[in-house]
Parts: structure tokens; sequence; C-alpha cells
């Protein structure tokens, strides 16, 4: 009795979530690599997330980081960087030439496969894809001072997506980002994450704040997402609650949950009515 | 004591009605599982296996001190998550079974109601009920969504906490 009770509070999909790769599919081979791209258009992988920033020269380039350093990253010779090489100095053809990455032992992933690789362009991305059916999710990365700021930044991506037929959208890690990606054009589909996480903080503690925040209702992803403009709210699985995710359907803004690698956590997260989540494994995900 | 029995039973001799204690302001109970908002057993709990540290934060987070009023049946609750207004009183002439309803803010932002019936037995109180929340907060003051979510509330009080209406 006691169940049938309880029933009737939770929420249930309607349809089951998206399942992206995520950084292509990580768990499997290096991060936002040539490799895991080839991987997920093999698998037939619905979507892959990656990570894009600027050179020097404004393209568009996929790296999780806006930096470059040793043991992930190479040079061409295989030396180690014996400091952080910022990606915003230096073109594309430069990075290109003397930058391998992907040729470590990652100790998260230690069954990946190890693949040392030059660095990959958005544009190379596109021409991989293709016209075939796989969706990109494009993590535009901003940070002051150390990449193009973000207008420019959306001003570029915006061009180099202009003609790409595939279902895409971008996701920018801050309200400001958001703002510029509208400006740039209003009717790209554009995500928030929330909370925000400066680059190099301890995500741990920045999340575990973010919980309080959404408990004491002093931070709220869907306000955030509201100000900003955005289409969608990308949420840490760890923090995301059930009223978070009716309080933005009811807003008409789509809710994903990442990055939920565990099997229990795939297997309940796949029953919850979000739009889609990210997985460096999804190959796990019962909804995939 | 010697003095108040005999005192008693002079008054219950002479059919004058025992004066019970006049309700104060004090401690009353606490709530292990607190009615309001609902979220810990509605989401929470289903998905404890997932990742239990949100729902065990959260569990504690909704742990809720309750406090009673001058008025009888009028308590007061305070949680992290949550606090409450709450009024109930007897019904169908039993002294055990209340009936009551109550208002739940978060950091003192009114966000939804609930309607209950409990259960007294001494020290303890459980407690089914249903609320209606919104997603209201400081930080978005708007109360355009709205969910329904059954409750369920067990607490444990002082013995001789006034807690119902006569």
């Amino acid at each position: 009795m006691l169940l049938i009770f309880l029933g009737c509070g939770f929420l249930k999909a309607k349809d089951p979530p998206g399942v992206e790769a995520h950084r292509m599919g990580t768990s499997l081979f290096p991060e936002n690599s040539a490799s895991a791209l080839n991987n997920a258009l093999e698998q037939g992988w619905p979507a892959v997330e990656m990570d894009v920033l600027l050179t020097a020269d404004g393209q568009v380039v996929v790296n999780h980081d806006p930096y470059i350093e040793s043991p992930r990253c190479t040079h061409a010779d295989g030396s180690a960087f014996s400091e952080r090489l910022w990606i915003f100095e230096h073109d594309l053809a430069d990075l290109k030439a003397d930058v391998l990455c992907g040729g470590a032992v990652r100790e998260e992933f230690p069954d990946a496969a190890v693949i040392a690789e030059p660095l990959q362009s958005l544009q190379e991305v596109k021409a991989a894809v293709g016209s075939g059916d796989l969706q990109l999710h494009l993590d535009l990365k901003v940070q002051e001072g150390r990449t193009a700021d973000a207008a420019t930044s959306a001003a570029a991506l915006r061009a180099e997506m202009a003609d790409f037929p595939n279902h895409w959208w971008v996701t920018g890690g801050t309200e400001d980002v958001v703002a510029a990606l509208d400006t740039e054009d209003p009717d790209m589909e554009i995500w928030l994450d929330w909370p925000p996480l400066p680059a190099d903080s301890d995500s741990t503690a920045r999340v575990l704040a973010a919980l309080m925040e959404l408990e004491l209702g002093t931070g709220d992803p869907v306000a955030a997402a509201r100000r900003s403009g955005a289409d969608g709210i990308g949420v840490p699985y760890q923090i995301l609650d059930l009223n978070t995710v009716e309080g933005a359907e009811s807003a008409g803004i789509l809710v994903q949950a990442w990055v939920i690698n565990g099997q229990v956590a795939l297997d309940r997260y796949c029953e919850w009515p979000i739009h889609s989540l990210i997985s460096d494994y999804p190959q796990r995900a019962p909804c995939l | 004591m010697f003095v108040s029995l005999a005192l008693s039973a002079a008054l219950a001799a002479e059919g004058a009605v025992p004066v019970k204690p006049k309700p104060v302001f004090g401690f009353s109970r606490v709530d292990i599982l607190s009615e309001d908002p609902g979220f810990w057993i509605n989401d929470e709990l289903p998905n404890i296996l997932a990742y239990p540290l949100r729902p065990t934060l959260r569990f504690v987070m909704q742990v809720k001190v309750v406090w009673s009023t001058p008025i009888r049946g009028l308590t007061v609750g305070t949680s992290i998550s949550s606090q409450s207004v709450h009024y109930e009183r007897n019904i169908f002439g039993f002294e055990s079974v209340t009936v009551g309803a109550g208002l739940q803010t978060a950091l003192l932002l009114p966000r939804g109601l609930w309607v209950d019936v409990a259960w007294h037995r001494g020290p303890y109180r459980l407690a089914l009920g249903l609320s209606t929340i919104s997603d209201a907060s400081w930080g978005n003051l708007r109360w355009d969504s709205w969910r329904f979510l059954p409750t369920v509330g067990v607490g444990i009080g002082l013995p001789d906490a006034p807690k119902t209406e006569d």
C-alpha cells in the first residue's frame, strides 16, 4: 500500500533519454580524438560530445583544455612538454604539426586504446561525419585571458557550423558565453552548463556547493537558463533532482545529466524524464 | 507530589475539571522523515543506489525540528531544506488521530502546502499526507510549476509535549 501510495509522485519518462558519448567516447579511445570519432561512427552511436575552442588564427580545434600538456600530449618527436602550451597562442597548422595527444595510458580508463594522434579540427570532424546520422554536441571553451573571447568564439563556431547538415547544438560554460552565442545567432540551439566550473577549480567541491545552493534555494539552474536564454541545461547528475527537471520542463527548457558512468546509475537515469545524458561509457546505457 | 495528588483528588471530588498545562513555545519533536517538501521519499529514495551521497546529504538536510507554539496544535518546523507552519487537530473523537495542514517555505519564501492525517502514540508521530510544491526560490520568484507529492512523516517527540487540539 505504501509503495503504491508513493508511486504517485515519481515522474516517469515519456521517452528514454538520448545518450551522448562524452568526449567522443573517451572510455575506449583517447578523448576528442579521430579514433574515438571513428569508433562512434562505427558503433552507430546517436551523438558525441566534444570540446572546442579557437586557435590563434581563428580555427576551431577539438580539445578539452585551453592548453596542451604532458603526459597526455607530447611533441611530434615524442618529447614531453616542459610547460603548458596555450592553444590560443598558436595557429592550427603549427599545433597539428607539433602536437600528438592520446599516447599515454590514463588511470581513469586503463583499458582504453593508447594512440598518439594530432589534434582534430572541427572541419575534419565535419568531414568525417559527412552526411551520416551522428549528432554533434559542441562544448565551447571560453576562459578569460586564456582563449578567444566569447563573442569571437561564438562567431567562429557559427561560421564553421553553418553548412553542417546534421543536428548540432552548443554548450556554454557560463551565462555570458550563452548570451554571446545567442547574440550571434538566436536560432542556434544553446545549452548552459550549471553550475559554472572555473578552469582548474575543484569540481567536487563546486558540485557539493551547488548542491547546497539548490537545497537552500540560493542557486537555480532553471533560473540561470531563463536569464541567459538557453534552450537547455546540463547539470551534473550528482546534484540533478527531479524538482529541477520538472521546473525546467514547465519552462520549456531541456535537461541533460552528466557524466554518468556507473551501471546502476545509468540504469536509473535512463528512466528519468530528461532529454539526454552523457557518459564515458555510452555502450553501457540501456537507453542507447 | 502528594500535595498535588491530594489537591487533584479534592478537585475531582468536587466535580472540577482538571486544568491542562497551557501550551508554550518550545521543543515538540524531531521529524526524522519530514513531510515537507516530500522530495526525499519521492525523488531521492528511489535513486539511492544510483548515487548514495546526494540522498544521504538530502536526508540529513530534511530532518526537521518541530517547535510547539502557544496555540495548541500549531507548530513551527525548521530543517535545512525547509521551514514550515503546521496546524493539526483531533478528528472523529479519536485522541490519537489528527488531521492537519501546513505551509512550507524555502529560506522563508512560501513555496507550497500540504495536508495530512497523523497517528500519535506516546512520543511517536506517523503521518501520511499530500504535498503540493512549486519550484519557486529566491533566485526564481515564479510559482508556475507545481508538483503533487505523497508524503510520509515520522517524528519522535517529548512524551508530554503538547501536540494536538482537544
